[in-house]
């Protein structure tokens, strides 16, 4: 794998995340000079839920898991976004991020992408479609699971009576 | 032989067949209607005297009025071909019944009848079909096919004309009714036929809701309205002259009469056949149809003002007469076509018929009237006559004058109609979807979103936010609460009195920190509470006491002051740096004081940074600029240095203009530039965006005209040197040719991701340098029409909305500019042949275009350019990628070359 993209490489990458889709290939770049390039070993802790947030990821390649006392909540893929989404710094991650393998990331300071969203707003539509996309999956599989509770047996019944 | 004669007369392929059928249409149309026509004056002058015209006349007016809106009332649903079909039927079938009725009854109505029944159909099959010639071609069309198609209307005539010379006497008047209903007849089948069905020009039944209101009412048809009336009782004046100078000189010789009459017809014909097939096109394209339409009243005031200068002959009189018929059937007659294109489609057609049948007859009748008129009270002077026609083709001219004047605002109307409606049937624009995004993120609980959302409205959608103000002051979030007073501060806002003395008891520190500023500025208690504050371990209220501490102390007690700044300054708490930088703000200019503001604007802490840039802002001292400049280049502080720097209005603008016209500065610092100088927004801003030497960095170019239009919007006395402007826009004109051939390149190519990187890329550029040609125009011309134009030509809109556009433009702009655009306005293929023969551009292969891209200054189609020779490993191109590697490459170029050549070598 290689270990560093190209400033065109990483605009690239970016113009094919729902963020971006909005932006110009050559804003995408500009967005792109402002990320940082970082490769994490497996099972390094990239933030803890009590860790004030600072950083925006996106996953080029690998798998990050997102745990929350304890317990997994989602796993973040390669193209997908972590971190703190709401872009509000001073306040904290609220989960923990782990990764599972070898995993490659950009990662965007929150002031520098707040200020890049100032100059291209059509980012920040990007980003609303995205997280309403997010969202919209979230709702689906805690519906998907509230069906699956009322189809389940109840503890000890006999499933085939 | 076809495809020569084509080309010479501007019909595209494509369009050929339609021309032809609508060529031969207008043909029938008028053979038959000039064999009637005779029939009608042999079978009325046989039975009656000559002096019963003039009721004649007066009597057609009202039945040709009747009839059309009898016939528009019954086709007002149909399609326009349906409806001119229908009328071919019945006026064949008519024509057929007359020729019966006068071999079988010799009486005096029936010859009566048939003047007025031949008057009303003959204006109003003409005007159907005008009218289908006008829903098929769009005016950009128009330009070059009405020549022709008005031409078959000519060689109609002369036909018509041959016919009766030849056989009417051998067969009877009457019986060539038959032959004009059986031509009406035969090309029935012709008119379903005109436009293919399915094609993008076929006419929908009802293109639009019919316009029920009095047609008058309107403004643009009632100057229409007014050109044709004045132009045609000056026509029927000239024609009445003629007549009678003829008569006068042949002496009432008959034979005389006939013999000059059948050259004058002969030459008239001829002219205008030829004058309609070589010329119409190219006057209509060179000059515009609203200079064409103008050159008919010209000339009759030249001619009228020469009679009235020389003896009256039959020479001037014939001059006159042939300049005005052969006009009218010819140049003009195309010309004025045009003036019915900017009228809503269920308008025109209304319009349309009412100004050939109504008006053409009413202004006959006035003109009978006129002169019937000035022979009781002037006699038959023909001196006195010219000068009645002088000051009739003056008052012509006049009424064209305003009417020219009213087309181009028509022409807006029009286009503005046609792009919204092509808008509401497409996607909503961005901008809409960004604001309508930004009200629902305003409403967050997340402060930060919530302020991001706040000042993407301060400057998307101000008046939006101020309707929000009053819902704002209960916000969950203080920071939004703050900026909602800060917003309320101005004491002229509307909503400000009534809110202030609840905003003093917000539980928000910062709310009332801002709530105090305004109090303390308003209300003359303010200096208890702030001593109070002063000593609180809250720092928010002692940022505030500190403020009004610093706004109201007097010059001698500054050094107190300074060491309170000291203390606060020594703290180490970013809150208490800020609240000195706020703080200071407040005071009025004392380089003592302020000093300390320079060490603030390096401060390591963002937020203490930016309360600095501001304060530097109000403030104000020179010094400040310096540190302020390249404060533009960083993300964080851009915003906020950008309005301390333009806080200084004139006084910085000579400073700002030396950072942007050089080179060696920083082009991150320098983009930025521009928006500082169109905050200031005077001339000598404008005239420093200017002076900036010509740039090949793309988002500098757009930023620099982004900055000219935005002072002009704000500004309509700022004056843009033409010569500059348009050198800059022949320089953006060729560059989109340069682009456009890149394009035509790569999208031959097979699809990749470099491919997709460097064609998006180049197609990007494409619709920016597009975008910047249409602002630089916006400086010259009326930007908001030159703004839909823009809309209207990018892309997304319809055929016509287009056309609508390209007919704006070409009506507006300056024939030297009109010039410039050409290439762009053309269709694709031309556009080829203009690059090499306007610029010397050529058409690129593959390599030609990556050399040309690698070679050139646009560093990011530079780098694009590289990553695609890198990404395709084409090894041939090694050399061309080690020649990109220079000392004087940016950055970016730099990476991508090195990136590049690694691959080339791997392989």
């Amino acid at each position: 794998m290689k270990e560093t993209l190209t400033t065109i490489e990483k605009a690239l990458f970016l113009k094919e995340l729902e963020f971006f889709s909005q932006v110009g290939i050559e804003q995408a770049a500009e967005i792109a000079a402002l990320a940082e390039e970082v490769h994490f070993e497996p099972g390094h802790v990239i933030f803890q839920a009590s860790d004030p947030s600072a950083h925006v990821f996106l996953v080029i390649e690998g798998n990050i898991i997102a745990e929350k006392d304890g317990i997994v909540t989602t796993v973040i893929g390669a193209g997908k976004g972590f971190g703190d989404l709401t872009l509000t710094p001073e306040g904290l991650y609220g989960f923990d991020a782990r990764t599972v393998e070898h995993t490659h990331v950009l990662r965007f300071s929150i002031d520098d992408l707040v200020e890049t969203m100032h100059e291209h707003p059509e980012m920040a539509v990007g980003m609303v479609r995205a997280l309403a996309l997010r969202l919209r999956e979230a709702s689906q599989q805690l519906a998907d699971l509230g069906r699956q509770l009322q189809d389940s047996p109840p503890c000890g019944e006999d499933p085939s009576s | 032989m076809l495809e020569v004669v084509s080309r010479r007369l501007g019909i595209r392929p494509t369009e050929r067949r339609m021309v032809a059928r609508l060529f031969w249409l207008h043909f029938a149309l008028i053979t038959s209607y000039t064999l009637s026509r005779a029939t009608r004056d042999a079978v009325f002058l046989a039975t009656h005297r000559a002096q019963l015209l003039p009721y004649i006349f007066i009597a057609l007016a009202f039945f040709t009025a009747l009839v059309s809106v009898l016939l528009g009332r019954a086709s007002r649903q149909q399609q326009l071909q349906r409806s001119l079909a229908q009328m071919l039927v019945l006026c064949g079938a008519t024509l057929f019944g007359f020729g019966l009725l006068f071999h079988l009854q010799r009486g005096p109505v029936p010859p009566i009848a048939f003047y007025l029944w031949n008057g009303a159909y003959g204006l109003i099959l003409v005007s159907l079909f005008w009218a289908l010639v006008s829903e098929a071609a769009d005016p950009r069309e128009a330009r070059r096919l009405l020549g022709v198609i008005g031409a078959g209307g000519i060689l109609g005539g002369m036909v018509g004309g041959a016919v009766t010379s030849a056989i009417g006497a051998a067969i009877g008047p009457e019986s060539m009714l038959y032959l004009a209903g059986a031509i009406l007849l035969a090309v029935v089948p012709l008119v379903s036929r005109v436009l293919d069905a399915g094609s993008s020009r076929a006419i929908p039944v009802v293109s639009e809701p019919v316009d029920e209101r009095p047609l008058l009412r309107d403004l643009y048809v009632r100057r229409v309205a007014l050109f044709f009336l004045v132009g045609g009782v000056t026509a029927s004046l000239l024609d009445y002259q003629f007549k009678v100078a003829l008569q006068v000189s042949s002496g009432g010789d008959r034979m005389q009469m006939a013999r000059f009459l059948g050259y004058y017809y002969t030459v008239l014909n001829a002219g205008g056949i030829l004058l309609q097939l070589l010329a119409a096109g190219y006057l209509l394209r060179r000059f515009g149809a609203s200079n064409v339409s103008g050159l008919l009243p010209t000339g009759l005031v030249v001619g009228t003002t020469l009679a009235l200068l020389r003896p009256p002959s039959l020479l001037l009189a014939t001059g006159l007469r042939m300049w005005d018929a052969g006009m009218r059937v010819s140049l003009a007659k195309s010309a004025w076509e045009f003036l019915f294109f900017p009228l809503p489609s269920g308008l025109r057609r209304r319009a349309k018929t009412f100004v050939d049948a109504v008006v053409d007859r009413f202004s006959e009748a006035l003109a009978g009237l006129l002169i019937l008129g000035f022979v009781a009270v002037v006699g038959t002077s023909p001196r006195a006559f010219s000068l009645m026609i002088f000051l009739f083709s003056g008052l012509w001219m006049w009424a064209n004058w305003r009417l020219q004047r009213a087309y181009v605002r028509q022409l807006s109307t029009s286009l503005r109609r046609l792009v919204v409606d092509d808008a509401e049937t497409a996607e909503g624009p961005a901008e809409a979807q960004i604001i309508q995004e930004a009200h629902h993120m305003l409403a967050s609980t997340f402060e930060r979103r919530a302020l991001y959302a706040f000042e993407l409205l301060e400057r998307m959608d101000p008046v939006g936010l101020d309707r929000r103000l009053g819902e704002l002051q209960d916000h969950p979030a203080a920071g939004v609460r703050a900026r909602a007073v800060g917003r309320l501060a101005d004491p002229a806002h509307p909503l400000a009195s009534p809110l202030l003395r609840n905003i003093l008891h917000d539980s928000s520190p910062a709310v009332r920190d801002a709530a105090i500023q305004l109090y303390a500025a308003r209300y003359g208690d303010a200096q208890t509470q702030m001593e109070e504050m002063l000593e609180s371990s809250n720092a928010a209220a002692r940022a505030a006491a500190l403020t009004h501490l610093v706004s109201r102390s007097d010059a001698g007690s500054e050094p107190a002051v300074a060491a309170r700044l000291d203390s606060f300054l020594e703290s180490g708490a970013a809150s208490d740096r800020r609240a000195v930088a706020q703080a200071l703000a407040k005071r009025p200019r004392s380089p003592f004081l302020h000093a300390k503001l320079l060490q603030l604007l390096g401060d390591a802490d963002l937020d203490v940074r930016r309360d600095a840039i501001a304060t530097a802002g109000a403030v104000r001292l020179r010094e400040f600029v310096p540190a302020l400049v390249p404060l533009l280049s960083q993300t964080a502080t851009r915003e906020a240095a950008r309005s301390a720097l333009a806080a200084y209005g004139n006084r910085v603008v000579g400073t700002i203009g030396d950072y942007l016209a050089d080179a060696s500065v920083a082009i991150a610092m320098r983009r930025e530039l521009p928006r500082v100088l169109a905050e200031i927004g005077t001339q000598e801003a404008a005239n420093e965006l200017l002076r900036v030497p010509f740039t090949t960095d793309s988002v500098l170019l757009t930023r620099l005209v982004k900055a000219q239009n935005k002072i002009r919007r704000r500004n309509s006395k700022v004056v843009f040197p033409r010569v500059a402007v348009r050198e800059a826009l022949q320089r953006d004109i060729e560059q989109w040719l340069r682009l456009h051939m890149h394009v035509e390149t790569w999208e031959r190519e097979d699809r990749s991701r470099a491919r997709d990187l460097l064609l998006g890329s180049l197609q990007e550029r494409l619709e920016v340098t597009f975008g910047r040609i249409f602002r630089r125009l916006g400086l010259l011309y009326p930007a908001e029409e030159i703004f839909l134009g823009y809309r209207a030509l990018a892309g997304g809109q319809s055929r016509r909305t287009r056309a609508q556009a390209l007919e704006y433009l070409d009506t507006t702009l300056l024939p030297e500019d009109r010039r410039l655009l050409v290439p762009l306005l053309e269709e694709p293929d031309r556009r080829l042949v203009l690059a090499e023969s306007l610029y010397g551009i050529r058409s690129f292969d593959r390599v030609s275009s990556l050399v040309d891209l690698v070679r050139g200054t646009d560093a990011w189609l530079q780098a694009c350019a590289l990553f695609v020779i890198g990404f395709a490993r084409w090894e041939d191109l090694a050399d061309l990628v080690r020649g990109a590697l220079g000392p004087e490459a940016s950055p970016l170029v730099q990476e991508t070359a090195t990136w590049s050549l690694a691959r080339l070598e791997e392989s």
